[in-house]
């Protein structure tokens, strides 16, 4: 009898506990379809200012960078129905071409917050400049650096 | 309804046969028949009935099943798992999948004469995941595009701790709960359709979670329980 009212006293604590945890998502998502580009100079690898006179995705019509100066620091949007996503630079080191791949994952967070894409795996398929290395191929909002290019 | 009468008389018959059995008393270090099972006990979880009933988007049903060797017991469970989730932002994701877990408990009252437990146990589980997500992908730069994504073949498995009550309350019909502690199922991270949900298990993005099941079940004797002599 003992044992009984032990067992009753821990359900209570039990459903106590399992009440209190309601299994709901939070609404909070550090992925991002950007990736950030940093150039350097390849003579001393401090940053480099860039006049750009242009910079397009491929598959879009849209203008990303239209004659201006950048300190450094370009942010890219991905093209998520593919895997891969060209971009046409025109700078005062003349016309480049850079190509990106990645995967794409989607899941739902909730009813409530939707679902959640994450971009992995990014890598440079083809490019033009003096050199460029991917530093972080798993796209978050809180890295503001993924790709070094050196020119 | 003639399946339905047979289960009935079945549970007469093999009651009257356990009942009509004379008492077997043990000393209590005799191994002798401790071993040999006195019942099985099948039954069902009414948390899942009562959400799948509550919710129109939701079918889940668990049943589960055990068998005691003196103070063990090793049981199976199984589940039907089918939802769908509607997004706010236009998304659709449906998951749905079997489940099984098996496992032993340990009792702790072995001394109840009824055979209620207070018991603490390990599950395996198991299950196969299959499903959709079904979103519009929107951008300020490229064509916007509905997917639909799926997956068909994905399995999981996860370890359990669990502990619980089974308590008998009237002739055959018993009571009980079951809460877990779940662990070890792969997050599908890689997949290029997450998961949300595992059946059985739970959210997908979880590395650990709990549970709780809340069980009605009908113990079926195959013998009477032997009565130990416990010295005075």
């Amino acid at each position: 009898m003992r044992g009984m009212k032990s067992g009753i006293l821990f359900l209570i604590v039990i459903l106590c506990v399992v009440m209190a945890c309601q299994d709901e998502a939070d609404c909070i998502s550090s992925t991002t379809d950007f990736v950030n580009l940093r150039f350097y100079k390849v003579e001393d690898n401090e940053t480099a200012t860039i006049e750009f006179f242009s910079l397009k995705p491929l598959a879009s019509d849209s203008t990303l960078l239209s004659d201006t100066t950048i300190n450094s620091v370009i942010r890219l949007p991905l093209d998520l129905n593919a895997t891969s996503t060209s971009f046409v630079f025109d700078t005062e080191f003349g016309r480049d071409t850079l190509i990106l791949g990645y995967e794409t994952s989607t899941r739902l967070i909730s009813e409530e917050c939707g679902i959640e894409l994450l971009v992995f795996g990014l890598q440079s398929l083809r490019n033009d400049f003096d050199s460029i290395q991917v530093v972080n191929d798993i796209l978050v909002e809180e890295i503001n650096e993924d790709i070094r290019i050196y020119n | 309804m003639k399946t339905f009468g047979f289960i009935i008389s079945f549970f007469l018959f093999s009651s009257s046969v356990a009942f009509g059995q004379d008492q077997i008393l043990l000393h209590p270090d005799s191994v002798k028949g401790k071993f040999i099972p006195t019942g099985i006990r099948i039954g069902t979880e009414l948390i899942n009935i009562g959400r799948s009933l509550a919710n129109e988007d939701l079918t889940e049903y668990t049943f589960t099943a055990d068998i005691d060797f003196h103070r063990y017991f090793l049981n199976i469970e199984f589940g039907n798992y089918d939802r769908s989730f509607e997004g706010l932002t236009g998304s659709l994701y449906s998951v749905s999948g079997n489940y099984f877990r098996v496992g032993p408990d340990i009792n702790f009252l072995k001394k109840d004469p009824d055979g209620n437990a207070l018991f603490f146990g390990l599950r395996y589980g198991w299950t196969r995941i299959k499903d959709e997500l079904t979103f519009t992908s929107t951008s300020d730069f490229f064509d916007n595009s509905s997917q639909s994504l799926r997956n068909d073949g994905l399995s999981a498995n996860w370890g359990e701790i669990v502990t619980g009550l089974k308590v008998k309350v009237w002739k055959m019909l018993w009571l009980g709960y079951t809460a877990r502690f779940r662990f070890g199922s792969d997050n599908f991270e890689r997949e290029e359709l997450i998961p949300h949900y595992v059946p059985g298990y739970g959210r997908a993005d979880k590395t650990v979670s709990w549970g709780l099941n809340y069980w009605v079940m009908v113990r079926i004797p195959l013998r009477t329980r032997p009565q130990f002599l416990f010295p005075e």
